[in-house]
């Protein structure tokens, strides 16, 4: 599981990569966290390249965007291929986080 | 000036000694970040493999019979290959030829994987000693479901394997009031001791079929008082699925509601049909002050309802496939078998199919099947 993260423009973007299962998480979690967190900025997270998100992935991502709403930021995902929008359609995840289609949809959404 | 060189090779040569006489090789079986189980490397070594007489048997298809052969030499620990077909690798690298596995280092066994630690009797005797505690809570979670019932209105059967020593679903039925009975299953995020207390602690509020302002057989009230007391601020970050019904005996009407949960289905006897059963809602704790909302459906005579976790179904098959609910399924429309009980035929397709590193959730399946 890879994660990139970068900054652009005062919108910190982060790019997952292969499956957010139990394992993964784990290792991933902190890395995630602390890229981001720490500078309390927008956020968008490119889900193109995941192929699978597992409820604790769920939760990585639910926590970070609590996190930073509760510092006025905003968090936003995009790219998410079918199989996992149906994971995000169970869960209702759409409700709480905006699950947008493209990037630049994901950066009008957090400038809004 | 050479003197001194060997001098100090000698003397720290010694205090390795020393320390290592009081430390143990050990080889820790790992799943994600949890020790399934340790195995303790003596002077005979250990032979690892699919089936006895291997020291260390692990059941899994990736791996041969005879698999490979593990010794301590010199106080290192040495892999040798014994013909496996899928390979034996330490840290990536395939053996050829005996291998040292450092300390730290992951011996790979087809798909599986052992770490190797260098440990204290102490740390070992501190560990076995959280396992037992572990064993005990995971005993006390097990007590708190309820029985399999075979006579009655609604029939149930049930199985529970969590992944780890303890897991986070949780589930009960039984009577509500005259008429109506009640039927829920809960599966906190993750698994482990903090997943275990949290499904404990939302059991305990449904076992008692009593919360604050809330008529217990309105299923959308349920999971908004629920949403309420477990915000996941409060509860150390974690949220929780929940699928939840109330059935009447009188009118056959089943209602329910799922938080964030997959559906449930209810199966026709002939298995000629699944319906799914969800409404959809978010998952509890995740945000405050949500509107939840219920349906209703009539149960057909001797049908059936199979509730359970994601772990049931988010598994790789063996042929690289990742399983949606539709496979799963699948399973649920084959025929009942004699020999086994529902559920247990369930997990067992399920197993047999999956790849083992996969099974990295709980897995709990209730079938209700209603007079």
């Amino acid at each position: 599981m890879d994660i990139v993260i970068t900054d652009a423009s005062g919108v910190t973007k982060a790019e997952l990569n292969g499956r957010l299962d139990t394992a993964n998480v784990n290792d991933l979690e902190l890395r995630f966290t602390a890229g981001i967190m720490p500078k309390a900025q927008h956020t968008i997270v490119d889900l193109t390249n995941v192929t699978f998100i597992a409820s604790l992935g769920i939760r990585m991502l639910l926590t970070t965007a609590r996190g930073l709403a509760s510092r006025g930021a905003k968090f936003a995902m995009f790219g998410a291929n079918p199989a996992v929008m149906e994971i995000f359609e169970t869960t209702a995840l759409s409700d709480i986080i905006p699950i947008l289609q493209t990037e630049a949809d994901a950066m009008a959404e957090v400038a809004g | 000036m050479a003197e001194s060189e060997e001098t100090q090779i000698v003397t720290s040569a010694n205090a390795l000694d020393l320390i290592a006489g009081d430390r143990l090789h050990c080889l820790e079986l790992v799943v994600g970040n949890d020790v399934e189980s340790r195995f303790v490397v003596g002077p005979l070594g250990l032979k690892i493999g699919r089936t006895p007489p291997a020291d260390v048997v692990i059941p899994d298809s990736s791996v041969s019979r005879a698999h490979c052969m593990v010794i301590v030499r010199d106080d290192q620990l040495l892999v040798s290959d014994t013909g496996s077909t899928n390979g034996t690798f330490v840290d990536g690298v395939q053996v050829t030829e005996p291998m040292v596995i450092p300390v730290g280092g992951v011996l790979q066994v087809g798909k599986r994987m052992l770490k190797h630690e260098w440990r204290t009797r102490g740390e070992i005797n501190h560990s076995n000693e959280i396992d037992r505690e572990l064993e005990k809570a995971a005993s006390y979670v097990k007590a708190l479901l309820p029985p399999e019932q075979s006579e009655g209105p609604i029939r149930v059967q049930w199985l529970y394997e969590p992944s780890a020593k303890l897991g986070g679903d949780a589930f009960g039925y039984g009577r509500l009031a005259d008429n109506l009975y009640v039927g829920y299953l809960v599966d906190v995020a993750g698994h482990g001791a903090g997943a275990a207390m949290h499904a404990v602690a939302i059991m305990n509020q449904l076992r008692q079929r009593s919360l604050p302002n809330t008529d217990m057989s309105r299923p959308e009230q349920v999971l908004g008082t629920l949403n309420e007391l477990f915000q996941m601020e409060d509860h150390a970050g974690l949220y929780f699925t929940i699928w939840y019904g109330v059935y009447d005996v009188q009118t056959r009407a089943l209602t329910y509601a799922s938080g964030g949960h997959h559906p449930a289905y209810l199966v026709l006897p002939d298995k000629s049909m699944a319906t799914p059963l969800q409404t959809r809602n978010v998952m509890l704790g995740a945000m405050p002050a949500m509107t939840f909302t219920q349906a209703t459906v009539t149960v057909p005579e001797s049908a059936s309802v199979y509730i359970f976790s994601d772990g049931v179904y988010e598994i790789i098959d063996k042929a690289g496939k990742q399983w949606a609910i539709d496979d799963f399924v699948d399973l649920v429309l084959q025929p009942t078998a004699e020999s086994e009980s529902e559920p247990r035929r369930l997990y067992n397709r399920v197993y047999e199919q999956a790849e083992p590193s996969t099974l990295d959730d709980d897995f709990s399946l209730v079938v209700m099947t209603f007079e």
